[in-house]
């Protein structure tokens, strides 16, 4: 996924889709393949056809399993590796849907595919506004948030926008579905550009956005601050900023002019909503964009290919291509468009929230503090003054979806690479002799959340560590070895263990982990792929979390 | 909208539906293209309502099996 809004990209982003222009569009090579198997009671096909153009934007391939038509959703063949759709027309099971009943019924088949299958589940709701759909909706909701890795596609804001037009119920019976053509093709955008994805993809974690012609139309420099037009589509694109900060993504302006012009602009115009504290990052000056980007990144301490950038000069955008080919990019060929695609982007909405999410930015701010401090204090004096509470919870299920995306995205300090799924976690959590540990962090300048993962089994008289993963967030911080080691004192007393064994696997970006592994098992030369197996006793820093001036507590504490 | 027009426009999207170019001259029947199946065929009825603004019948539908029905039928449906 490296650039939208090309021509091509103007189709999919039209008010007004055309089957036609869809299934004309050409492929375009190396994506990456996904097998979705649809379970459904209607036509789907006349979806399916047309969701290939979408999920291309995302960089994704879709090979599409069809099973028969079936109300009771039997799941009779299934593909386990597969994303699964559950796409169903809930009209046609008439009056079952009053009662408690079809709620229970469909949370038990929904139970019966996670237990059968590993990838994400999708289930589409009921677009309706009857009293039962919103029922039933509200109930589907419960049912996904209490399953790992289950998705409800939401239909609803489609009904509401074609109301009447949504259903189409001549020649039903040929099309084999009561949806009309328009809300195929509207579905499919919903599912292609933005539920797919976001089930499958990690989330961009920052929007880089350029200003003239942007963020309003004009240049800061030439018509000054009065004379840039801040449209009503200019004013949606700040709020749509504004909801994906809340929702935990960074903002960042890169930006060719002069910073205090911008910050002029931010407190003369009381239409240009954005303040300069709601971005966390800046590059505002006359050096080259991809340079621009890779400030940014650093300021944010995450990677450019992690930043969707939006610039309205096609030149920037090729530049910033050529350099960062990884980078998503977006090229803003008009207030209009940009707004579509903030809404639409894949692996930018659509993503379920979790105890993490809102801390990001504030956590940012704060280690800007500790950098502060790091500066005027060392060592033990700099660990006292951070007052540092560590807290550790065992095999928590609440924390399920957390430390699947520790597991999943720690790329630097991540020792077995392991990229456990949250199905995987949730099945972790519950085996016997399986330990997952999750520590949060909080300090005097604000709660990180949970920013570590242990991923461990027993093994006779052997703990073996099978991932150990530390948010870049907590790094920096020099707690690394008495937060793990506290961890697994407890695991190693609980079980009466008597030595550990680390799987380390080499990544491109994980040297922070195997150097903290050399240096917490006294073993110097750790191969990839490797078992690194030592007696509690001789570990080193067994004993570190005693001394270090840390706070450190067990909220769900091994029995 | 003529019929050479109807006929361009027919030949395009039967071209989308079976997946290889048709001239203007070939007689494109359902019986002779294997890839022209009942899904294929709703996707073209559907894209050919959305092109020419027209709507078929259950009966329609099933009668539209070959390049030229198709070109009549939009004929008939435009005829003022």
């Amino acid at each position: 996924m490296t650039m939208v809004n090309t021509i091509e990209d103007e189709v999919r982003a039209a008010p007004s889709l055309k089957r036609a222009d869809l299934l004309r569009l050409a492929e375009p090579p190396d994506l990456s393949p996904v097998h979705l198997q649809i379970h459904r009671n209607y036509a789907f096909e006349l979806i399916g056809s047309v969701l290939p153009p979408f999920l291309w934007v995302a960089g994704l391939k879709s090979i599409i399993a069809y099973g028969v038509y079936d109300d009771t959703l039997s799941f009779s063949q299934i593909d386990p590796a597969a994303v699964q759709i559950i796409s169903l027309d809930f009209e046609r099971y008439g009056e079952q849907t009053h009662m408690a009943s079809f709620h229970d019924w469909f949370a038990g088949r929904l139970e019966n595919l996670r237990i059968k299958t590993e990838g994400p589940i999708v289930v589409s709701n009921w677009p309706s506004e009857s009293p039962n759909a919103a029922r039933f909706n509200l109930e589907l909701e419960k049912i996904a948030d209490s399953l790992p890795s289950v998705f409800v596609w939401d239909t609803i804001e489609i009904f509401r926008d074609m109301r009447a037009e949504f259903f189409n119920e001549r020649a039903a019976a040929a099309k084999g579905t009561r949806l009309s053509n328009c809300a195929c093709i509207e579905l499919a955008r919903s599912l292609g550009l933005v539920r797919l994805p976001s089930a499958l993809l990690p989330r961009i974690k920052a929007v880089a956005i350029d200003l003239d012609n942007t963020l309003y139309d004009g240049v800061l420099g030439e018509d000054g601050v009065e004379g840039v037009h801040i449209s009503a589509e200019h004013g949606a694109i700040q709020k749509e900023l504004f909801r994906l900060r809340e929702e935990g993504v960074f903002l960042a302006i890169l930006s060719k002019n002069d910073e205090r012009d911008f910050v002029q602009l931010c407190q003369k115009r009381s239409d240009f909503l954005l303040k300069p504290e709601h971005f966390s990052a800046t590059s505002i000056g006359w050096q080259t964009k991809p340079k621009g980007l890779v400030r940014i990144a650093e300021q944010l301490r995450i990677g450019v290919d992690s930043i969707l950038v939006i610039d309205d000069d096609s030149g920037e955008i090729a530049q910033i291509r050529a350099v960062h080919a990884n980078t998503p990019l977006l090229y803003s060929r008009g207030p209009e468009q940009t707004l579509f695609w903030l809404r639409h982007y894949p692996a930018l909405n659509g993503y379920r929230a979790n105890s993490a999410t809102p801390l990001r930015i504030s956590d940012l701010k704060a280690s800007r503090q500790r950098d502060l401090l790091r500066v005027s204090a060392s060592g033990t004096d700099y660990l006292r003054e951070m007052q540092i509470e560590l807290t550790y919870a065992l095999n928590s299920m609440s924390s399920c979806a957390r430390l699947a995306e520790l597991s999943q995205k720690t790329n630097q300090f991540n020792t077995g690479l392991q990229r456990f799924s949250e199905v995987e976690v949730a099945r972790r959590l519950e085996a016997p002799g399986h330990c997952t540990i999750s520590v949060s962090m909080r300090d005097r300048f604000c709660d990180s959340g949970i920013i570590g993962a242990i991923f461990a089994r027993v093994d006779g008289d052997r703990l073996v560590i099978e991932e150990v993963s530390v948010s870049c967030r907590a790094l920096g911080r020099n707690v690394e070895s008495p937060m793990i080691a506290l961890a697994l004192s407890q695991v190693i007393d609980r079980y009466g263990l008597r030595e550990l064994a680390f799987l380390f696997r080499k990544g491109p970006r994980n040297l922070p982990a195997h150097m903290w592994l050399t240096s917490f098992t006294g073993v110097q030369h750790i191969a990839d792929g490797s078992l690194t197996i030592v007696p509690w006793e001789t570990i080193p820093q067994r004993n570190e979390h005693l001394s270090a001036p840390i706070t450190l507590r067990w909220e769900q504490i091994p029995a | 909208m003529t019929r050479c027009q109807i006929q361009a426009a027919v030949v395009n999207l039967l071209s989308i539906t079976i997946g290889r170019q048709i001239t203007k001259t070939e007689v494109v029947t359902r019986d002779s293209e294997p890839a022209w199946d009942s899904l294929k065929h709703i996707e073209l009825i559907l894209m050919l309502e959305e092109q020419f603004g027209v709507q078929f019948s259950e009966k329609e539908m099933a009668a539209l099996r070959s390049s030229d029905k198709i070109v009549n039928a939009i004929e008939g449906k435009n005829a003022p």
